[in-house]
Order: C-alpha cells, then sequence, then structure tokens
C-alpha cells in the first residue's frame, strides 16, 4: 500500500489486489521519520485510475466477444499487468495520530508518500480496554475479532439504533438490554410489535438465570387506581394525549382535589362529579367525553387488588430487570395514553429518588411519543436519570437535534438516499463515512458511532442471541 | 537454428527464414486448439531478451520511469507531390470464401538504465474464416539495449550506425515480426495476408532478404500479401492520402506506383511491393497499400474483392488488422505492469524521469515553445 493523495483529512492509498482491506477498517501509516503514525478509516474502495486501464478493459472487452484465442507470455508480465486492472484506491478518513502509543485527536500531519509504512491496524486494542468494568462482546470487527465494549458507556446517554426493516436493529437493542440486565440495571421498553415479551426465554426453552422480567399489557395487568395514578400523570396524559383544552384542565383539577379531599376518588364519582359540576356546558363535554375515553382504555380500576403498584415494580427491577410495556394491537390513542402515563410515572419517582435511574428502550417512538417529549427526553428526562434508546426504521421521525445530542448511535443498513441523507447529520461523524460504509453494511453489520467505541467508528457483525426474538418478519410461505 | 549467444554470433535472415519450415507453430494453426506455445516465439529472441535482461543486475540500483506515450513508431513519413493521377478502378465484391489473416508487432519503450534502454515487443495473428474469428498473441519480450544487444544483433564488426535506442528496437521488433509472417505465408495456403505497414525493406533494422523470402513463400503457397499502411503520408498537391480517393463513390484501387518509386533510390532501401492508394469502402478512408511486385493487377483486384466480402472493412479498414493492432499494442497500463514486473524481479527502484526543461525553467519550460 502507497499513499497517492491527501486532501484535508481524507487520504487516498493504493491498494494491490493481494492486499485484503475492507471498508470500515483501520490502517496505520507509520512514518519512520517522525516516529508517529497516522491512524486512518477505510470508507470507500475504488478502482485505481491507472493509466491506460480504460483501453485494456476494452481491448479485453473486444477480444471475449468477438474472438477466441490463445496467449503466449513467455515471461509471465501479464499477472503484473491484470494486478495493475484490479489495483484498489482506498479513500480513508484521518481518525487521528498515534504518538508515544496514544491516539491524540483533532491532530493532522503529511507523512511521507516514500518512506511511510502502511499496515492493517486493530482498532479492536483501543477500544477493548482492559480497565473496563462491565464488559459484554457486542460482535465482532472483520468477522473474527471480538469487539469488547463496555455497558457503561450507556449509562446516563442518549443513544440511536436505527437502520432499514430486518438488517437486525431490534436484535442489538435485545443484546444491549440483556447485557444492561447482567450488570444490574432496570430497563423499561415500550414494545410496539410485542417481540420483547419473551426476552429472558432461551431458544431452548430454559429461562435466563439472572435479572427480573416483566411484561405489562394494558387491560391485563397494567391498570391503576385514580389515587395511585395521582393527579399530574392523569392530567397530562389527559392533555397531551386526548387534547384537553387548558380551560377543561383547570376544572379538572378542581373537581381531583375536591374528590380527593372528600376521599371519594374514583372512577364512578369523577364521572358523577363531571357531570354536576357548576362549570360552563362546553367544558363539562370536554372533560365527559375524556372521562369516557380514559373508561374505555381499561388502563383505570377502582379495583385495588387489580391495580398496579407502579413504584413497587420499578423497584423490583432497581437490581436488573426489565418491565416490558406490551403496546401491540393497542389503538394509537391507548398507545399514546400508556406512554404518557408511564414516562410520568418514571418522572415522578426519579424526582423524588425513588428510583435510581432507569434506561428506557422506545422502538418506533414516533408512534406513540408526542412531538414536545423528544427534547424532553433528552435534556429534562435525561438528568433525572432516564437513559433513552431509541429503534426506528425511520430515521427521519426522529428529528435532527436529537441526532445532534445522541451519544451513541448504531447504523444498520440504508440504502434510501433520503435516510442516509438523515442520518449522516449526525453528530461526531462526518457524513461521507456514513453515506459510504452504511449504504453497503450487510444484514446484522452496524456501524458503531460514539463514546460506546471511544468514539473510533466500528464496523461490527453484531453477537447472534441465543434468545426468543420474535421479531423476526412473519412469511406466508415456507420454503 | 544457428544463432549462438555465447559465441556471439550475428542473426543472419536466412536463419529466421529457415525457422519457418519446421515451426510447431504450423501445427498450432493447423488445429487451433493443440497449442504448443514455446514455438511460438522464436527461441533465439527468448534467449536474447533473456541474456539482456540479466545485463540489468549491472545497471545500478535505479530504473528511469519513461512516459507511456513514447512508443516507437517509424513508419514511413513520405510526401509527395502528384499532379497527375490515372483514373482509379473500382473494386467489386469477390463472394469466393478466402481466409483472412493479419498480422502486427509492436514496441514500447519501458524505461532507462545506467547503460541503456528497456523496451517489450508483442506480436499478434488474428485469422478470419468464414466468420470465425480467432488469434494468437505472443508476448511482450522484454530487452535490456545495451552494447551487449548491438554485439549479438550485428557480431562485433556490425552495423553500428543504427540510431540508439530506436533503430535496435526496430530491428528487435523486425525480427519477431518477420517470424510470425514467415510462419503464416508458410502455413496458409490460398489466403490473403495482411501485414501492417509497407514491402519496404532494405535498411539495417529492416532487411531484405527475409521479406523477399517471406514474399516468395506466401506466393508458392497461393496466398496473396497485401501490406496496409496507416501513416504514410502521401498528398496529392497538399492533399492527404487519406483524402485521397474521397470523391469515388465505391471501394477502389489508385496506382500511384511509379510516383512514390521516383522518391526512392534503388540502393539501398527497397520497394519490394507495388504500391497503390485504396479505399476498402464506400464513404471509408484511403490507405497505402503494398502488394508483392509479382503479383498481378487482376490478382490484386481479385484479393482485395474477397477481402471487402469476407472481412468486416470499418472506416476502410480491414478488422482482423484492427484486432491485430488492438492486441499487440501496449496501453499505459501494460508499461506500468512491466515495470512493475521489472522492479519485483530486479529489486530495483523506479524513479521517474528528470525533465530538464522543467528543472531549469518550471512552468516556463513547455517543450512546445518554438525556440
Amino acid at each position: 500500500m502507497k499513499i497517492y493523495k491527501k486532501e484535508g483529512d481524507v487520504i487516498q492509498i493504493i491498494s494491490f489486489p493481494n492486499e485484503i482491506v475492507e471498508k470500515g477498517d483501520y490502517l496505520l501509516i507509520e512514518d519512520p521519520i517522525v516516529d508517529k503514525g497516522l491512524l486512518v478509516q477505510v470508507i470507500d474502495i475504488q478502482f485505481a485510475n491507472v493509466p491506460g486501464v480504460f483501453e485494456d478493459i476494452l481491448r479485453d472487452a473486444v477480444l471475449e466477444e468477438e474472438i477466441e484465442g490463445e496467449n503466449y507470455d513467455p515471461m509471465e508480465v501479464s499477472s503484473q499487468i491484470s494486478i495493475l486492472k484490479d489495483t484498489k484506491l482506498l479513500v480513508c478518513r484521518i481518525r487521528g495520530v498515534l504518538s508515544n502509543g496514544e491516539i491524540v485527536f483533532g491532530m493532522n500531519y503529511l507523512p511521507s508518500r516514500t518512506l511511510s509504512r502502511i499496515i492493517p491496524y486493530k482498532i479492536e486494542n483501543f477500544i477493548n480496554s482492559t480497565s473496563r468494568s462491565r464488559p459484554f462482546q457486542v460482535g465482532k470487527i472483520r468477522g473474527e475479532a471480538e469487539l469488547i465494549l463496555d455497558i457503561k458507556a450507556l449509562d446516563g446517554k442518549l443513544n440511536i439504533v436505527t437502520g432499514k426493516k430486518g438488517t437486525g436493529k431490534s436484535h442489538l437493542a435485545k443484546l444491549l438490554i440483556l447485557n444492561l440486565v447482567k450488570y444490574g440495571a432496570p430497563c423499561i421498553i415500550f414494545d410496539i410489535n410485542g417481540e420483547y415479551i419473551n426476552l429472558n426465554k432461551k431458544k431452548t426453552g430454559e429461562t435466563l438465570k439472572f435479572g427480573k422480567f416483566i411484561t405489562l399489557t394494558p387491560k391485563i395487568n397494567m391498570k391503576f387506581t385514580l389515587s395511585q395514578a395521582k393527579l399530574t400523570p392523569v392530567l397530562n396524559m389527559m392533555i397531551y394525549s386526548l387534547d384537553l383544552p387548558s380551560t377543561s384542565a383547570r376544572v379538572f383539577i378542581k373537581i381531583w382535589r375536591e374528590l380527593e379531599r372528600r376521599g371519594e376518588l374514583n372512577l364512578a364519582s369523577l364521572g358523577e362529579a363531571i357531570l354536576k359540576w357548576d362549570c360552563h356546558e362546553s367544558v363539562r363535554d370536554a372533560l365527559y367525553a375524556r372521562y369516557n375515553m380514559i373508561i374505555e382504555s381499561g388502563l383505570f380500576t377502582d379495583n385495588i387488588n387489580e391495580s398496579l403498584d407502579f413504584e413497587f415494580l420499578m423497584k423490583s427491577i432497581s437490581n436488573g430487570g426489565v418491565v416490558v410495556i406490551n403496546l401491540k394491537n393497542q389503538p394509537a390513542m391507548i398507545r399514546k395514553m400508556i406512554v404518557e402515563l408511564t414516562l410520568n410515572k418514571l418522572t415522578e419517582l426519579l424526582s423524588n429518588w425513588k428510583l435510581q435511574a432507569i434506561f428506557l428502550f422506545a422502538e418506533e417512538a414516533h408512534l406513540y411519543l408526542r412531538e414536545t417529549y423528544w427534547d424532553d427526553i433528552v435534556t429534562r428526562m435525561r438528568h433525572l436519570g432516564i437513559f433513552a434508546t431509541f429503534i426506528t426504521n425511520q430515521p427521519d421521525t426522529i428529528q435532527e437535534t436529537i441526532y445532534r445530542q445522541a451519544d451513541n448511535i448504531f447504523l444498520f443498513n440504508f440504502s434510501n438516499e433520503h435516510d442516509l441523507e438523515v442520518v449522516s447529520k449526525a453528530a461526531k461523524i462526518d457524513s461521507e463515512t456514513i453515506k459510504k460504509i452504511v449504504k453497503e453494511l450487510p444484514p446484522h453489520y452496524c456501524l458503531i458511532i460514539g463514546d460506546v467505541v471511544n468514539n473510533f467508528p466500528v464496523v461490527v457483525k453484531v453477537e447472534p442471541l441465543e434468545f426468543e426474538t420474535m421479531g423476526e418478519t412473519r412469511f406466508f410461505f415456507k420454503n | 537454428m544457428t544463432f549462438n549467444l555465447k559465441e556471439g554470433k550475428g542473426i543472419k535472415t536466412s536463419d529466421i527464414y529457415a525457422s519457418f519450415k519446421n515451426s510447431i507453430i504450423n501445427e498450432f494453426l493447423n488445429e487451433k486448439t493443440q497449442l504448443l506455445k514455446e514455438e511460438l516465439i522464436p527461441n533465439f529472441l527468448i534467449k536474447l531478451s533473456d541474456f539482456s535482461m540479466k545485463t540489468m543486475r549491472d545497471s545500478g540500483p535505479n530504473f528511469i520511469q519513461a512516459s507511456p506515450e513514447l512508443e516507437f513508431d517509424d513508419e514511413p513519413q513520405l510526401c509527395l507531390n502528384i499532379k497527375e493521377l490515372s483514373e482509379p478502378i473500382p473494386i467489386y465484391p469477390n463472394y469466393k470464401d478466402s481466409t483472412i489473416i493479419a498480422i502486427d508487432v509492436s514496441s514500447v519503450k519501458i524505461g532507462e538504465t545506467n547503460n541503456g534502454v528497456i523496451c517489450a515487443i508483442r506480436g499478434a495473428v488474428v485469422w478470419r474464416k468464414q466468420g470465425e474469428v480467432n488469434f494468437f498473441r505472443c508476448g511482450p519480450l522484454i530487452f535490456h539495449i545495451t552494447d551487449f544487444i548491438i554485439e549479438q544483433l550485428y557480431g562485433n564488426g556490425g552495423v553500428k550506425a543504427l540510431e540508439f535506442p530506436i533503430g535496435i528496437v526496430s530491428r528487435l521488433r523486425n525480427l519477431l515480426e518477420r517470424f510470425i509472417q514467415g510462419n503464416v505465408c508458410n502455413h496458409f495456403k490460398d489466403s490473403i495476408i495482411l501485414f501492417d505497414g509497407s514491402l519496404t525493406a532494405g535498411t539495417p533494422d529492416n532487411p531484405t532478404n527475409s521479406l523477399t523470402q517471406i514474399l516468395s513463400k506466401a506466393k508458392e503457397n497461393g496466398n496473396i500479401v497485401l501490406a496496409i499502411s496507416k501513416t504514410t503520408k502521401i498528398g496529392l498537391s497538399g492533399v492527404k492520402l487519406s483524402e485521397l480517393l474521397k470523391n469515388f463513390k465505391g471501394p477502389c484501387l489508385l496506382d500511384i506506383d511509379e510516383s512514390i518509386r521516383a522518391l526512392f533510390p534503388n540502393h539501398p532501401v527497397q520497394l519490394l511491393g507495388k504500391v497503390y492508394a485504396t479505399k476498402l469502402s464506400a464513404k471509408g478512408l484511403s490507405f497505402r497499400l503494398d502488394v508483392d511486385r509479382k503479383i498481378s493487377l487482376k490478382e490484386t483486384i481479385d484479393s482485395l474483392g474477397k477481402l471487402i466480402v469476407n472481412d468486416i472493412i470499418d472506416q476502410g479498414y480491414p478488422d482482423t488488422l484492427r484486432l491485430a493492432h488492438i492486441l499487440s499494442s501496449f496501453t499505459a497500463s501494460d508499461v506500468i505492469g512491466i515495470q512493475r514486473f521489472l522492479s519485483k524481479k530486479f529489486k530495483i527502484q523506479i524513479v521517474p524521469k528528470i525533465n530538464l526543461r522543467r528543472i531549469l525553467f518550471g512552468p516556463f519550460g513547455n517543450p512546445m515553445e518554438v525556440s
């Protein structure tokens, strides 16, 4: 390999066919004169524009189509000429400078074209730090080397997992969740397709020996009494999920407090109070319409025995466990109500230090998360201790501001130019790297960007899971 | 083959012809699938190449890169001022089946060493029979042109007046070309054989004897040799040869032999063919055509009639000859590949050629400038 050109932080390297290099690989350009090395990542592989190669290929094409014949090459020179046709041009991005065993970011220099030695560099050596206290294997680099990350890199962070359908996003999310649980972290999942409900069951039928796994299904085991739900979560649910106008909200607060004072805070009393309350007809109608929706949602009950003690539930997983909120088959309105209520309850518990922190996994969050929540999650809720991971196959449903604030991004294949354009705006990495690498990732391969990989973008084949995945596409034809 | 490198004996053209008769290339041509490749290039050239390359080791660690465009081209450049022309003779299609064979050999400069020049040659034969096209390509053969090669080619008291290195390269190319032409003329019968260039001989790099024997053998086997030249500049009061027959509607032939002959003294250069200008398709270009002097005009017209029927004529040029040229010619990547081969085999460093004008005058060292 030889340096051909350097423009800004892009270095072009000439590589011969026998030198096996793949997109995403790291190379070290060692310069003996300055005694340091430039660490670069291959982001694109092209054919080198060797002079005369067009004529050569044209000649081959003409010969292949038109005539048959034999070549006699007594000196066996032709092999060298053929090599030239397959000579590659590696387009590489500079990721840092290796000096005295340390990598320095943002530093750059011009290495010697003639004296530099270019060798493959095992980036996992820098990422797989032995000092990591909570290691987990996310997959393999170049099909052989294990990539060991520290689960702590997800702690306090905002993560995005995105890629087109069927590339392995949910698979990776499950891997992250299981490792979080393994190290004693509590997780909550908004499961839109019901694919996380068997997360603790191995394909062999065995159950996991660590962590607590609880699935909540609305109307079945996810019901609240009004007094357990509390005013603020219920009110926010009515305002944001059921579009309750502010005037009506004020009346609702008065009714709620009155019923509380009387010790009659139950569904029947609430309905009756709304009908009898001294207020404008339109306010009463608005409140009663929302009341009916609450009743129909099946999320509330007056029976204390069938109600969910959310605080107790969350405490039960505080040493490692998962609460899966099964949103499968739930109408859009109910989904939004559940999410609103859950996030409010979580915020309440975290604000009161009844919960240390929680890792939230939200699949296709745009289907149930209200607009104003996105910023709230990455700012206020993050400080309270809700560390979100968004999983989506529609990257444009996540706002650009969210991408910019994401600490870790796990990118699976995207072939659609628009999708690539959206994800390429992600911070911490140049858009060209994303566009060139992500477009050609095979299924189950992902480009990891961010703190979790010490800010060295890495292409990894995600580790297979031995658990019931449930997220695989269902087919009609069996063979 | 009498050539012996150790003895330093010069190569005689009769040796080349002698090698045709028993060459196994005949077997290859008899049955295209049974190739005995080792015999497709004359052994003496392989040996010469091999010995010359051994002198690379004495030429220092560096190897100066040549620009790929420096392909040797020593086609004769004639500028005539023909005032009166006879009427072109129309060529009518002759639908009798005939095999068309084309031969071309190319050479290229690869680079320079401390004591010489490195060049490569490659030859190709293409033949079209009843619509089916086959080829045989040999080379590249690489030579380190030093005093050693000159001695081998011309002996101790041999010709030293050749322009170095172009004359030597031409001689090596000519040796391979004549070898292949000889084999083809020896093997094929009743065919049309197309040579690239003219039937001019008698220069140190292109001796008369070998060409005479080749033409004689061709005639003996009922073959017609048509030498078609692309680059000869012949003009009618300034009009290029390629434009000369533009106004004639169909394929035609124009005798310009006397006009050309008048320009050549009888010695040393000899025109072994009769020189024509010909146009092989209605809208094609016209080219110089040399035909063995012993072939009658009727036979020439007849063979051209067969050529336009049995070959594809694109822009007035036979396709088999075009393919032979494509196969033999060197591209820039061929040159780079050979340079890489040399650098690996002889462990030499390739260095760019120093451009003195560029060093002295920088951006003002434009060689296009008239001094």
